[in-house]
């Protein structure tokens, strides 16, 4: 029987199952390997209670159509999470001009709580992780109505400290339940967090986070390369597999986002020079944080990150090439050109995974 | 079966609620720092509506102060630095001195009849009675200066608020072309929205009201009356 210790691994052993048994199929059609009756009843007895083992453990997706499904339902479930979110929103509004500021406390507090213990129950009784990730999103969202309200009702002076919790808080509910929306919600709050602390060393306003880009450029650095550091101090059978990616991808997209503003703006940069040949610095810095990405990516084989990577790049490219081109060039020529670069990409791309067969 | 994650959840739920409250608690015991009574002039009512039964009061303020280019260096305005103007990174945590129907709101009025002589009567009649006459006295990088010299005049309130810089290059006094200069003001009041609790938001709008505002020593205010005021 299998022996898989996670869902990650019993997914791709049904995969393996079903891909082993269309060559099969295709081997005996072409006539290299035709078993015999009974040894094809058995070998497909064995995998229909392999597969059966699988299911019964593990909420996996057997058929493509089941996989269809379940991104469906993946879908589904945060969209009602959302939604759920906005009418305990609205309701508390609706309603807390007309109870007691104790009462409103109460309230305030033990939403979270109650949404937090109903995740937890549901995700011991529940094998899938739709209903989870719906309630885990919930309580999310009342621990931030929690201290946002609270700040209101008690005219707490605007900070940044609500971030810390409310980061801590959704990347816990990520690691329970391994939800990759709530680990990407938590990186970016604590990425407000350590922004707006920084900003308020330095006496600037916390609210203008967003307008210093080389600070989350630090973050994404440090984000994109967590996942090494936490796998070495986290026990084999207790690591998520599905995290490194989102770790990635949160990580490069703020990279790359901070890469392409400080490109058009050089003046928000810490950096003690004129704006301009700031700009041209991270403009090549860009290009190469790009190049870098897809080769790490193609190295360690890492399929989202060389889709990022090579995202980033061309956006970059198309950026540059308008700035250079766009005013004087006639637009038929600008849009030629762009197309025929496109093509040629396309044409280095094609080479690249070539090699990589 | 291990709860430890719950119990981890709810501690990082009830740290933070604690830490909150505790912060409330640290303003608001003791004597108030500072109190004011201000009316429906400087604390505009926020209406009650169907999605959102909370009342709040919005506190009205003129920003305007014209400090030289040492006092703007002093919060941190360098009249060459390009960084410092641009959006939001013009913005400057400070405390700021507000004076309430003083010397200040005069001089505005005095002004604004000397600069509009031809405005009509109910122009200048809201002038009189419905503008704000909450004007930004001093702004300082701590509250200490400020306290020392305000906090016990009648009418003085030292509040957190934002300086913003932007650059001109309008002379003042000619209003002609002249050269760059960094202009600073009072942008916002932080915070700028004061919630009123039961039974204070009962309170019946159609009417002039006078609001007494107490703040501790956070700098965060809170509503101890609510009365009707002279119509």
């Amino acid at each position: 029987m299998a022996k898989e210790s996670g869902k990650r691994e019993a997914q791709q052993h049904a995969d393996r199952i079903a891909a082993f048994r269309q060559e099969l199929d295709q081997l005996a059609r072409d006539q290299v390997l035709v078993l015999a009756p009974e040894q094809r009843t058995r070998v497909d007895a064995h995998l229909d209670s392999v597969l059966a083992d699988l299911a019964g453990r593990f909420d996996i997706d057997i058929s493509s159509s089941q996989r269809q499904l379940s991104w469906g339902m993946r879908i589904v479930s945060t969209l009602g999470g959302l939604a759920l979110c906005a009418a305990v929103f609205l309701f508390f509004y609706r309603i807390w001009g007309l109870i007691s500021t104790p009462s409103q406390v109460v309230i305030l507090i033990a939403a979270p709580l109650l949404a937090l213990a109903v995740t937890e129950f549901v995700s011991r009784r529940e094998r899938t992780p739709y209903f989870t990730a719906l309630l885990a999103l919930v309580a999310l969202a009342s621990f931030v109505l929690n201290l946002y309200v609270m700040g209101q009702i008690f005219n707490i002076a605007s900070s940044p400290k609500a971030f810390l919790p409310w980061g801590a808080f959704a990347i816990l509910l990520a690691y329970r339940h391994g939800l990759r929306l709530l680990l990407a919600a938590g990186l970016l709050a604590l990425t407000v967090y350590i922004s707006g602390i920084a900003l308020t060393a330095s006496g600037l306003w916390w609210e203008a986070f967003y307008s210093r880009p080389e600070l989350w450029l630090l973050s994404g650095l440090i984000i994109a390369v967590a996942p090494a550091p936490l796998d070495r101090f986290t026990p084999q059978d207790r690591r998520n597999h599905d995290f490194a990616p989102v770790y990635r991808l949160v990580g490069l997209l703020l990279v790359f986002v901070s890469l392409l503003w400080l490109w058009n703006s050089g003046e928000d940069s810490y950096l003690p020079f004129d704006h301009k040949p700031i700009e041209v610095f991270y403009q090549i810095l860009a290009f190469m944080a790009a190049a870098l990405t897809i080769w790490i990516g193609i190295r360690r084989t890492w399929t989202g990150t060389v889709n990022l990577g090579a995202a980033a790049f061309t956006i970059f490219l198309f950026v540059k090439l308008e700035q250079w081109w766009w005013e004087w060039m006639p637009k038929y020529l600008f849009f030629l050109l762009i197309g025929l670069i496109a093509i040629g990409l396309l044409l280095i791309f094609r080479k690249l995974r070539e090699e990589l067969l | 079966m291990s709860w430890r994650t719950f119990v981890l959840g709810a501690a990082i739920i009830l740290v933070a609620n604690v830490f909150a409250l505790f912060g409330v608690q640290r303003n608001r015991s003791g004597e108030p720092r500072q109190s004011i009574s201000l009316t429906q002039r400087e604390l505009e009512l926020s209406n009650r509506r169907e999605e959102n039964s909370g009342i709040s009061l919005r506190l009205r303020f003129n920003g305007q102060w014209e400090p030289d280019d040492a006092r703007a260096g002093e919060l941190g305005f360098s009249p060459n630095e390009n960084a410092s103007i641009r959006g939001r990174l013009s913005q400057r945590p400070v405390f700021v001195a507000l004076e309430c129907n003083g010397p200040r709101y005069a001089e505005w009025l005095e002004k604004q009849e000397r600069q509009q002589p031809t405005a009509i009567e109910v122009v200048k009649q809201s002038w009189r009675t419905q503008f704000t006459r909450l004007f930004v006295a001093d702004v300082a990088r701590s509250p200490e200066p400020l306290l020392q010299k305000y906090a016990n005049r009648e009418n003085y309130l030292v509040v957190r608020g934002l300086a913003t810089a932007t650059v001109s290059y309008t002379d003042p006094v000619t209003f002609r072309r002249g050269p760059r200069r960094i202009e600073v003001f009072v942008s916002r009041i932080e915070p700028g929205s004061i919630h009123l609790p039961l039974p204070l938001s009962q309170l019946d709008t159609a009417h002039p009201y006078i609001v007494d505002l107490s703040y501790g020593p956070r700098f965060e205010p809170w509503a101890t009356a609510i009365r009707k005021g002279a119509e």
